[in-house]
Protein backbone atom coordinates (compact mmCIF):
# COMPACT_ATOMS: atom_id res chain seq x y z
CA UNK A 1 0.00 0.00 0.00
CA UNK A 2 1.35 3.44 -0.85
CA UNK A 3 0.79 6.80 0.73
CA UNK A 4 0.82 10.14 -1.05
CA UNK A 5 0.80 13.02 1.40
CA UNK A 6 1.57 15.49 -1.39
CA UNK A 7 -0.95 14.08 -3.82
CA UNK A 8 -3.60 16.70 -3.20
CA UNK A 9 -1.32 19.69 -3.73
CA UNK A 10 0.34 18.05 -6.73
CA UNK A 11 -2.94 17.57 -8.48
CA UNK A 12 -4.44 20.91 -7.47
CA UNK A 13 -1.51 23.04 -8.71
CA UNK A 14 -2.96 25.02 -11.57
CA UNK A 15 -0.73 25.74 -14.50
CA UNK A 16 -2.85 25.58 -17.59
CA UNK A 17 -0.75 26.64 -20.51
CA UNK A 18 -2.04 29.19 -22.97
CA UNK A 19 -0.05 27.42 -25.70
CA UNK A 20 -1.90 24.14 -25.40
CA UNK A 21 -3.66 23.10 -28.56
CA UNK A 22 -5.94 20.66 -26.72
CA UNK A 23 -7.07 20.86 -23.11
CA UNK A 24 -7.13 17.53 -21.28
CA UNK A 25 -10.07 17.32 -18.90
CA UNK A 26 -10.54 14.57 -16.35
CA UNK A 27 -12.75 13.61 -13.46
CA UNK A 28 -11.37 14.55 -10.04
CA UNK A 29 -11.38 11.34 -8.02
CA UNK A 30 -11.36 13.38 -4.79
CA UNK A 31 -14.98 14.12 -5.77
CA UNK A 32 -14.76 17.62 -4.36
CA UNK A 33 -17.48 20.15 -5.12
CA UNK A 34 -16.98 23.12 -7.38
CA UNK A 35 -17.21 26.15 -5.03
CA UNK A 36 -19.59 28.11 -7.26
CA UNK A 37 -21.66 25.66 -9.28
CA UNK A 38 -21.72 22.90 -6.65
CA UNK A 39 -21.07 20.34 -9.36
CA UNK A 40 -18.27 17.80 -9.17
CA UNK A 41 -14.94 19.46 -9.94
CA UNK A 42 -12.74 18.54 -12.89
CA UNK A 43 -9.01 18.40 -13.43
CA UNK A 44 -7.56 19.90 -16.55
CA UNK A 45 -4.34 20.06 -18.52
CA UNK A 46 -1.19 19.56 -16.40
CA UNK A 47 -3.18 18.76 -13.26
CA UNK A 48 -4.89 15.90 -15.08
CA UNK A 49 -1.61 14.50 -16.40
CA UNK A 50 0.00 14.68 -12.95
CA UNK A 51 -2.94 12.90 -11.35
CA UNK A 52 -2.84 10.26 -14.07
CA UNK A 53 0.86 9.61 -13.45
CA UNK A 54 0.22 9.31 -9.73
CA UNK A 55 -2.63 6.85 -10.38
CA UNK A 56 -0.41 4.75 -12.67
CA UNK A 57 2.37 4.54 -10.06
CA UNK A 58 -0.09 3.50 -7.36
CA UNK A 59 -1.83 0.85 -9.47
CA UNK A 60 -1.11 -2.67 -8.27
CA UNK A 61 -1.13 -5.81 -10.38
CA UNK A 62 -4.76 -6.95 -10.96
CA UNK A 63 -6.17 -3.54 -9.95
CA UNK A 64 -7.24 -3.12 -13.59
CA UNK A 65 -9.79 -5.80 -14.47
CA UNK A 66 -8.44 -8.23 -17.12
CA UNK A 67 -5.27 -6.16 -17.52
CA UNK A 68 -2.75 -7.15 -14.83
CA UNK A 69 0.08 -5.80 -16.97
CA UNK A 70 -1.02 -2.21 -16.30
CA UNK A 71 0.55 -1.49 -12.91
CA UNK A 72 3.39 0.39 -11.28
CA UNK A 73 4.53 -2.81 -9.49
CA UNK A 74 5.80 -0.81 -6.53
CA UNK A 75 3.85 -2.65 -3.88
CA UNK A 76 6.10 -5.71 -3.71
CA UNK A 77 9.21 -3.53 -3.63
CA UNK A 78 7.94 -1.57 -0.64
CA UNK A 79 8.10 -4.78 1.40
CA UNK A 80 11.85 -5.09 0.74
CA UNK A 81 14.48 -3.37 2.86
CA UNK A 82 14.88 0.30 2.00
CA UNK A 83 18.12 0.35 0.01
CA UNK A 84 19.53 2.27 -2.97
CA UNK A 85 19.24 -0.92 -5.07
CA UNK A 86 15.48 -1.06 -4.54
CA UNK A 87 15.31 2.67 -5.26
CA UNK A 88 17.05 2.00 -8.57
CA UNK A 89 14.56 -0.77 -9.47
CA UNK A 90 11.70 1.57 -8.52
CA UNK A 91 13.10 4.21 -10.87
CA UNK A 92 13.14 1.84 -13.80
CA UNK A 93 9.64 0.49 -13.07
CA UNK A 94 8.15 3.95 -12.71
CA UNK A 95 9.86 5.08 -15.94
CA UNK A 96 8.55 1.99 -17.69
CA UNK A 97 4.90 2.37 -16.63
CA UNK A 98 4.83 6.08 -17.50
CA UNK A 99 6.53 5.46 -20.84
CA UNK A 100 4.07 2.72 -21.73
CA UNK A 101 0.76 4.08 -20.51
CA UNK A 102 1.00 7.87 -20.33
CA UNK A 103 1.58 9.17 -23.85
CA UNK A 104 0.76 12.73 -22.78
CA UNK A 105 3.90 13.00 -20.64
CA UNK A 106 7.38 13.05 -22.14
CA UNK A 107 9.67 11.89 -19.33
CA UNK A 108 12.83 13.83 -18.58
CA UNK A 109 13.92 12.09 -15.40
CA UNK A 110 12.73 9.90 -12.55
CA UNK A 111 14.68 10.21 -9.33
CA UNK A 112 13.94 7.95 -6.36
CA UNK A 113 15.65 8.80 -3.07
CA UNK A 114 15.59 6.21 -0.32
CA UNK A 115 14.92 7.48 3.18
CA UNK A 116 15.70 4.48 5.36
CA UNK A 117 15.11 6.40 8.61
CA UNK A 118 11.44 6.78 7.75
CA UNK A 119 11.13 3.61 5.65
CA UNK A 120 10.02 5.58 2.62
CA UNK A 121 11.07 6.58 -0.86
CA UNK A 122 10.77 10.09 -2.24
CA UNK A 123 9.94 10.02 -5.94
CA UNK A 124 10.68 13.07 -8.07
CA UNK A 125 9.48 12.92 -11.66
CA UNK A 126 10.31 15.55 -14.23
CA UNK A 127 8.40 15.61 -17.48
CA UNK A 128 6.77 17.89 -19.96
CA UNK A 129 3.29 17.64 -21.35
CA UNK A 130 3.38 16.99 -25.09
CA UNK A 131 0.88 19.81 -25.63
CA UNK A 132 3.09 22.40 -23.97
CA UNK A 133 6.71 21.32 -24.39
CA UNK A 134 8.10 24.62 -23.06
CA UNK A 135 7.20 23.98 -19.43
CA UNK A 136 9.02 21.35 -17.41
CA UNK A 137 6.69 19.92 -14.79
CA UNK A 138 7.76 18.24 -11.58
CA UNK A 139 5.79 15.76 -9.55
CA UNK A 140 7.03 14.79 -6.10
CA UNK A 141 5.43 12.03 -4.13
CA UNK A 142 6.43 9.63 -1.40
CA UNK A 143 5.98 5.88 -1.28
CA UNK A 144 5.84 4.01 1.99
CA UNK A 145 4.51 0.75 3.30
CA UNK A 146 1.41 1.16 5.42
CA UNK A 147 0.93 -2.43 6.57
CA UNK B 1 -20.46 1.85 -41.32
CA UNK B 2 -20.93 5.23 -39.66
CA UNK B 3 -21.45 4.99 -35.91
CA UNK B 4 -23.87 7.38 -34.29
CA UNK B 5 -21.89 8.44 -31.22
CA UNK B 6 -24.97 9.78 -29.46
CA UNK B 7 -26.26 6.23 -29.14
CA UNK B 8 -24.39 3.65 -27.12
CA UNK B 9 -23.76 0.21 -28.62
CA UNK B 10 -24.98 -2.46 -26.23
CA UNK B 11 -24.43 -5.62 -28.26
CA UNK B 12 -21.05 -6.63 -26.82
CA UNK B 13 -20.48 -8.89 -23.81
CA UNK B 14 -16.70 -8.86 -23.55
CA UNK B 15 -15.04 -6.48 -21.07
CA UNK B 16 -12.77 -4.74 -23.60
CA UNK B 17 -15.56 -4.37 -26.16
CA UNK B 18 -17.93 -2.89 -23.57
CA UNK B 19 -15.24 -0.42 -22.53
CA UNK B 20 -14.57 0.56 -26.15
CA UNK B 21 -18.30 1.14 -26.66
CA UNK B 22 -18.40 3.42 -23.63
CA UNK B 23 -15.38 5.31 -25.01
CA UNK B 24 -17.10 5.72 -28.38
CA UNK B 25 -20.14 7.07 -26.57
CA UNK B 26 -17.99 9.55 -24.63
CA UNK B 27 -16.58 10.93 -27.88
CA UNK B 28 -19.94 12.64 -28.31
CA UNK B 29 -19.33 15.01 -25.37
CA UNK B 30 -16.64 17.53 -24.49
CA UNK B 31 -16.89 17.72 -20.70
CA UNK B 32 -14.32 14.95 -20.13
CA UNK B 33 -11.63 14.16 -22.69
CA UNK B 34 -9.17 11.93 -20.83
CA UNK B 35 -11.05 8.63 -20.98
CA UNK B 36 -8.49 7.17 -23.41
CA UNK B 37 -5.53 7.26 -21.01
CA UNK B 38 -5.08 4.30 -18.68
CA UNK B 39 -4.20 6.32 -15.56
CA UNK B 40 -6.98 8.88 -15.78
CA UNK B 41 -9.88 9.05 -13.35
CA UNK B 42 -12.39 8.65 -16.16
CA UNK B 43 -10.65 5.45 -17.28
CA UNK B 44 -10.91 4.01 -13.78
CA UNK B 45 -14.62 4.87 -13.77
CA UNK B 46 -15.00 3.21 -17.18
CA UNK B 47 -13.23 0.10 -15.83
CA UNK B 48 -15.80 -0.12 -13.04
CA UNK B 49 -18.74 0.39 -15.40
CA UNK B 50 -17.43 -2.10 -17.99
CA UNK B 51 -16.64 -4.71 -15.33
CA UNK B 52 -20.10 -4.36 -13.82
CA UNK B 53 -21.75 -4.68 -17.24
CA UNK B 54 -19.60 -7.70 -18.11
CA UNK B 55 -20.49 -9.32 -14.78
CA UNK B 56 -24.24 -8.81 -15.27
CA UNK B 57 -24.06 -9.99 -18.88
CA UNK B 58 -22.25 -13.20 -17.86
CA UNK B 59 -24.76 -13.78 -15.09
CA UNK B 60 -27.71 -13.24 -17.46
CA UNK B 61 -26.15 -15.55 -20.05
CA UNK B 62 -25.71 -18.37 -17.53
CA UNK B 63 -29.19 -17.87 -16.07
CA UNK B 64 -30.80 -18.05 -19.54
CA UNK B 65 -28.76 -21.16 -20.38
CA UNK B 66 -30.12 -22.89 -17.30
CA UNK B 67 -33.67 -21.90 -18.25
CA UNK B 68 -33.81 -24.33 -21.19
CA UNK B 69 -33.46 -28.10 -21.10
CA UNK B 70 -31.17 -28.19 -24.13
CA UNK B 71 -28.58 -25.83 -22.66
CA UNK B 72 -28.86 -26.44 -18.91
CA UNK B 73 -25.71 -27.82 -17.30
CA UNK B 74 -26.69 -28.00 -13.64
CA UNK B 75 -28.42 -31.21 -12.53
CA UNK B 76 -30.94 -29.25 -10.46
CA UNK B 77 -32.01 -27.31 -13.55
CA UNK B 78 -32.39 -30.45 -15.69
CA UNK B 79 -34.42 -32.20 -12.96
CA UNK B 80 -36.64 -29.15 -12.70
CA UNK B 81 -37.27 -29.10 -16.45
CA UNK B 82 -37.92 -32.86 -16.44
CA UNK B 83 -40.58 -32.42 -13.76
CA UNK B 84 -42.52 -30.06 -16.02
CA UNK B 85 -42.57 -32.86 -18.64
CA UNK B 86 -44.06 -35.31 -16.14
CA UNK B 87 -40.86 -37.21 -15.45
CA UNK B 88 -39.24 -37.31 -12.03
CA UNK B 89 -35.67 -38.57 -12.17
CA UNK B 90 -34.48 -40.63 -9.26
CA UNK B 91 -31.08 -40.62 -7.68
CA UNK B 92 -28.58 -43.29 -8.58
CA UNK B 93 -28.84 -46.24 -6.21
CA UNK B 94 -26.14 -48.60 -5.00
CA UNK B 95 -26.16 -52.13 -6.33
CA UNK B 96 -27.06 -54.72 -3.72
CA UNK B 97 -25.90 -58.29 -4.15
CA UNK B 98 -26.14 -61.22 -1.86
CA UNK B 99 -23.10 -63.49 -1.75
CA UNK B 100 -23.19 -66.96 -0.20
CA UNK B 101 -19.77 -68.11 0.90
CA UNK B 102 -19.23 -71.78 1.85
Amino acid sequence: MTANPTAFTDAEATNESSRSSFIYRDLNLNFSKHPITGKISTLSDVEAVKRSIRNLINLNTYDKPFHPEISGRVRELLFENVTPIVADILESQISSVIGQYEPRAELISVNVIDNSDRNEYIVKIQFYVVNAPGNIEELTTSLERLR
Amino acid sequence: MAVNEKRIQVTELDFDDIKNNLKSFLKGQSEFTDYDFEGSGMNILLDTLAYNTHYLAYNANMAVNESFLDTATQRNSVVSHAKTLGYTPVLQELLLRMLMLD
